[in-house]
């Protein structure tokens, strides 16, 4: 994901307008339609700023190190899956299988 | 007095352990496995981490909903195998300790003072995300922070995650 589709995504999923973001992050709302179309490029403080305003966070991580190879095809399946529940029907679907885990201990 | 504990006859409510925190009106956020969970992870996890307020007021609420939730310390008694501590949960532990390992009515709860990676409640609530779960609501622990701590505590279960909330991360929401 490249800087602008990062900012935009981030803006997007916290649920904000570019002018709620300015007024959180503290940057002018035009830079960041500047950012948001490539016009302009973040420094990382103020990219980090930015990402904070919308509960996220910059992270760096060596490219080496961000390698899923190691996450299965069934894995990447249920991520999926997961992905598509709210954290609600997460919890829910982990609760119901540490009930039946426990009954199972209870069962033997 | 110790009391042996046997790890797989341990059962373990995070939705009760987190009612009973919410109801108490303690400050938290969810950290570690269950925040990777909420996040939408997919592994298990036997317990429940949170970082606390520190604040006394905070320690006092804490302090009170553990007595109701019959906790006890929960300490590592060799070769895997699990014992409590039977004493009352005592405010100095949370101002001493990194962290606490409790078992609960509701399971193992980790009180975590001060984590690996991010450190202590200010820096994981600043990025922290309320989440609503079945009719009441968390802060749980930005991805980006349950990633900076599970790679800066580096135990082979931490590490094996790190793929995972990577995808996740990457993933746009819905």
């Amino acid at each position: 994901m490249n800087t602008p589709a990062l900012i935009v995504h981030a803006r997007r999923s916290a649920g904000l307008s570019q002018r709620q973001l300015a007024a959180r992050a503290g940057v002018p709302q035009p830079r960041i339609a500047e950012y948001e179309s490539g016009r302009a490029v973040p420094r990382a403080d103020r990219l980090d700023a930015l990402l904070r305003a919308c509960g996220r966070q910059l992270v760096a991580i060596s490219a080496d190190a961000v390698d899923g190879d190691s996450v299965t095809e069934e894995d990447r399946q249920l991520l999926t899956i997961h992905g598509a529940m709210t954290p609600a029907q997460r919890l829910a679907t982990f609760s119901r299988r540490s009930r039946l885990r426990g009954a199972a201990r209870t069962a033997d | 007095m110790l009391e042996a504990v046997d790890p797989s006859r341990i059962m373990f409510d995070p939705d009760g352990l987190m009612r009973a925190l919410v109801a108490a009106d303690v400050r938290f956020v969810v950290i570690g496995g269950m925040a990777a969970l909420l996040h939408g992870d997919i592994a298990g996890t036997a317990d429940l981490d949170v970082a606390v307020a520190e604040d006394p007021r905070n320690l006092d609420r804490l302090v009170s909903v553990l007595r109701e939730l019959e906790a006890r310390l929960l300490v590592d008694a060799g070769q895997g195998a699990l014992a409590t501590i039977d004493q009352p949960v005592d405010k100095g532990w949370f101002e001493r300790m990194a962290s606490i390992r409790l078992l609960t009515v509701w399971g193992i709860l980790d009180v975590v003072l001060a984590a690996d990676g991010v450190g202590r409640f200010p820096e994981w609530d600043r990025s922290a995300l309320s989440v609503d779960l079945d009719g009441y609501q968390v802060r749980a622990a930005a991805l980006s922070d349950v990633i900076r701590s599970k790679a800066a505590a580096g135990r082979p279960k931490d590490l094996a995650a790190l793929p995972r909330l990577r995808i996740i991360l990457a993933t746009p929401s819905a």
